[in-house]
């Protein structure tokens, strides 16, 4: 059975104050019960089983069975029933071609906004502000089926007093629409706001475009959010300074209200947001394992290695444990100088997926060589 | 720019800087006659010497395959290659006499250009070295990842002496006639001045290597030896399951998967065992066994982020699979994969194995392509081994091997006798002329 009132505890209290050896005993009290909870999905148990797991020895966290990302595109890893699914989730599908699939209950997605709204909640205050969205109001439109855009907008729309879409969608993409930017501008250019857009949108089809026709709004008190698409923006060898300087100079701001968070669709209501010396911190409702990419052991400080996002807000879909495909760096615990407890790291890149190549790179059936 | 760290017998570790292959050419062209001055047996003799400079030098044993490679330049072993390619070794130093005063020598090609792939250093070595026996000049490039090993293992090569009937012979010619170079493999000048030079162009590597390097201006008299992508696997009969010689067998199979990271067109990918008493379930926990004894002597796994991420999908679809099953290490070890399609995976490597059972070796026929190298057997049976292999041979498979040989380097190579192509044969036909 959930231990309800220590979820709810840890989920909508105060982020961030919870010293690592307590919290790794709390988070593991809560998701042990959830691996049994697990079993009940077919695929899971067949994992569990072949991996010979005893869920009660389990001791630490770094024991928990993780799962490997990309397996929410390949199987249906749902936990409740198809009725209870007030929701899916669907990644953006740029490497595979195949979008990840995270059934919600309502139970789940209420907690995943809870969460994202205490870890918010820390670095923005509980003010609500107007807010601009470099998107279409399409990517958040109401229905069964939410994309990570949609997801994220909703959740950080929390912060709003007014939601402000800027974009139109054009055929199958996405343009400016200067006037609606402008009067925004007109209406709140002395108003604390809060922007938010995915990464490569706000950089190609927003920052990109009023920087080549010379356009500087004069917003200075943002903050401006983004997230995702990172692949894209290093494909095009845009760097993390300057896309934030970029976006500084357009809207007229200091670079340092430019924040970058990392967060993942199969983990949605789990971000993690630079605080001002630059580390990610875990709120008290999920957990990091930076593990080493040979021994899958989790690394030392100051080491890198692939990241595992945990978390105890998924009664609908295994969230316990998720192996991402992101490399990070551990940095440490309990001890950064911006007060937050806990373990806190560094994102990285995505896995190189560039590989050596030699005489054995084939695939047997791929040439027709008879 | 070119970065050539070995020139005209001078070694040089941060390379000398070329801009064109000029110098290049003159110094090769320069020292082309005093090799072909060597007698055969001569190089052979510096061959067998190089090679025992290399078995003492423990770092460089250290590197992987280098313990075969320094069997592989022993005399014995050398005189058999070029017999076996040459038929008689007479023919590298004189006209010999095939006919009535009908005479057939074996003249050097000229300049051979190797192109030579990251994943196995080793090979710069043999591809070389078997060029050289033929007395050809050589420009030697080789990838980012391998240039200071290939480096490190051809500097034994230099002060060597023979004495031969009378004679003392210098390794230096040998070294003159090797010009070791690292270029960026995507520089298409560099790339087509360097085909320009070769009378013959070996190409190792990839499809996309081998089909940049293929399409390259070329002499019209120029050899092409082509080795590109290729993929092996393995095949256990039942009369080697169920044989008191499995264990031996699985060990054997575990240093081929671990040998050159199991990036090797002869690393097997995919194991096939023929249903026997043994069920599979207990045969990859017998190979888990095997892998956790032989791992422990190579430590260093050091597997890149892209294998790693392959290698964690995989896991993971298998695990989650109902009709699937993996056995597998902690950390990443190694990775046994069961499933019960009959087909050739996509090769995932880092110690990867899929394990299928079939109900006869024959069965994997069906699978062959003209891209399947070296299949590696384990049987009891000599008469079911011969038969197998016409068959698999006659659909592509280049090479049939008892498990535990796949990754030796061998001839011929990829269905090829490479020293017969490095040669031009050349008659002299004089019957009734005097």
């Amino acid at each position: 059975m959930e231990d309800l009132e220590l979820i709810d505890e840890l989920v909508l209290g105060k982020q961030f104050n919870i010293e690592q050896e307590k919290k790794e005993k709390l988070l593991l009290s809560i998701i042990l019960p959830q691996l049994n909870c697990n079993k009940e999905n077919v695929n899971i148990k067949a994992m569990y089983n072949k991996l010979g797991i005893d869920i009660n020895s389990i001791k630490t966290l770094e024991k928990v069975p993780y799962i490997p990302v990309n397996m929410f595109k390949c199987f249906d890893l749902r936990i409740c029933t198809i009725e209870q699914v007030v929701r899916v989730l669907q990644s953006s599908a740029t490497t595979t071609g195949i979008p990840s699939k995270i059934y919600l209950d309502k139970k789940t997605s209420i907690r995943q906004t809870q969460g994202l709204i205490s870890t918010l909640s820390s670095f923005l205050g509980n003010k609500r502000r107007p807010m601009l969205i470099v998107d279409s109001v399409d990517s958040n439109k109401k229905g069964d089926s939410i994309t990570a855009r949609g997801a994220a907008i909703r959740g950080i729309s929390t912060f709003a007093s007014k939601t402000f879409y800027v974009m139109d969608k054009e055929k199958e993409g996405l343009k400016l629409n200067i006037d609606k930017l402008r009067e925004f501008e007109r209406k709140y250019k002395d108003e604390e706001i809060l922007v938010y857009g995915f990464t490569y949108i706000l950089w190609s089809k927003f920052l990109k475009i009023l920087k080549h026709e010379g356009i500087k709004l004069d917003i200075p008190n943002l903050k401006l959010l983004h997230s995702g698409g990172w692949k894209k923006l290093v494909s095009e060898k845009v760097e993390k300074k300057v896309f934030s300087e970029t976006a500084a100079q357009v809207f007229n701001t200091n670079a340092t209200n430019i924040i970058d968070f990392y967060g993942m669709v199969e983990q949605a209501g789990v971000v993690f947001i630079d605080c001002k010396y630059g580390h990610k911190h875990v709120p008290n409702f999920a957990e990091v394992i930076i593990r080493d990419i040979q021994t899958l052991e989790e690394v030392k400080f100051g080491e890198e290695g692939l990241i595992e996002v945990m978390s105890i807000l998924g009664t609908s879909y295994p969230s316990q444990a998720i192996l991402t495909e992101d490399i990070g760096k551990f940095i440490g615990i309990d001890d950064c100088p911006c007060g937050r407890r806990g373990k806190y790291f560094r994102f990285k890149s995505r896995v190189d997926k560039a590989e050596i190549r030699g005489c054995g790179d084939t695939f047997a059936v791929r040439e027709i060589g008879r | 720019m070119i970065n050539c760290h070995e020139l005209n017998g001078e070694f040089n570790e941060n390379g000398i800087k070329f801009e064109n292959f000029h110098e290049i050419e003159t110094c090769l062209n320069n020292n082309f006659t005093k090799l072909h001055e060597f007698p055969a047996q001569v190089i052979i003799l510096i061959i067998n010497e190089y090679g025992k400079k290399i078995a003492r030098n423990r770092d460089l044993l250290r590197m992987e395959g280098v313990p075969f490679l320094c069997f592989y330049l022993k005399k014995m072993n050398i005189e058999k290659q070029l017999k076996l390619n040459l038929e008689n070794i007479e023919y590298l130093d004189h006209f010999v006499e095939v006919e009535d005063e009908k005479y057939i020598k074996a003249q050097p090609k000229g300049i051979v250009c190797h192109w030579m792939a990251g994943n196995v250093p080793t090979l710069g070595i043999y591809s070389v070295l078997q060029s050289i026996l033929c007395k050809n000049s050589n420009i030697l490039r080789v990838s980012k990842e391998s240039v200071i090993e290939v480096y490190e293992l051809l500097r034994p090569l230099d002060n060597i002496k023979i004495e031969y009937e009378g004679n003392t012979y210098s390794s230096k010619i040998i070294l003159k006639n090797i010009a070791l170079i690292y270029f960026n493999s995507e520089d298409k000048d560099l790339n087509s001045q360097m085909s320009l030079k070769a009378d013959a162009r070996i190409v190792w590597g990839s499809k996309i290597a081998v089909d940049s390097i293929t399409l390259l201006p070329k002499k019209t008299t120029c050899k092409d030896l082509i080795f590109g992508p290729k993929y092996s696997f393995a095949v256990f009969d039942k009369s080697a399951i169920e044989s008191d010689d499995i264990e031996e067998y699985l060990e054997n199979l575990v240093t081929d998967i671990i040998a050159f990271n199991q990036k090797g067109c002869s690393s097997p990918q995919v194991l096939f065992v023929e249903k026997s008493k043994l069920p599979i379930e207990s045969i990859a926990q017998m190979l888990s066994l095997k892998f956790e004894k032989i791992t422990k002597r190579y430590t260093n796994l050091d597997l890149e982020e892209a294998i790693v991420a392959k290698i964690i999908n995989k896991r993971g679809e298998y695990l989650l699979s109902l009709n699937k099953l993996a056995y597998i290490s902690n950390g990443l070890k190694y990775t046994i994969l069961i499933d019960s399609e009959l087909k050739l995976e996509d090769a995932i490597t880092g110690r990867t194995i899929f394990i299928k059972e079939v109900e006869d070796i024959l069965a994997v026929c069906p699978l062959i392509t003209k891209n399947i190298q070296t299949i590696g057997i384990a049987s009891k049976d000599n008469k079911r081994t011969l038969e197998f292999a016409d068959r698999v041979t006659t659909l592509g498979v280049d090479r049939v091997v008892k498990i535990g040989y796949m990754n030796f380097y061998d001839s011929p190579w990829d269905g090829c006798l490479i020293m017969s192509e490095l040669v031009r044969w050349c008659t002299l036909n004089i019957k009734g002329m005097m």
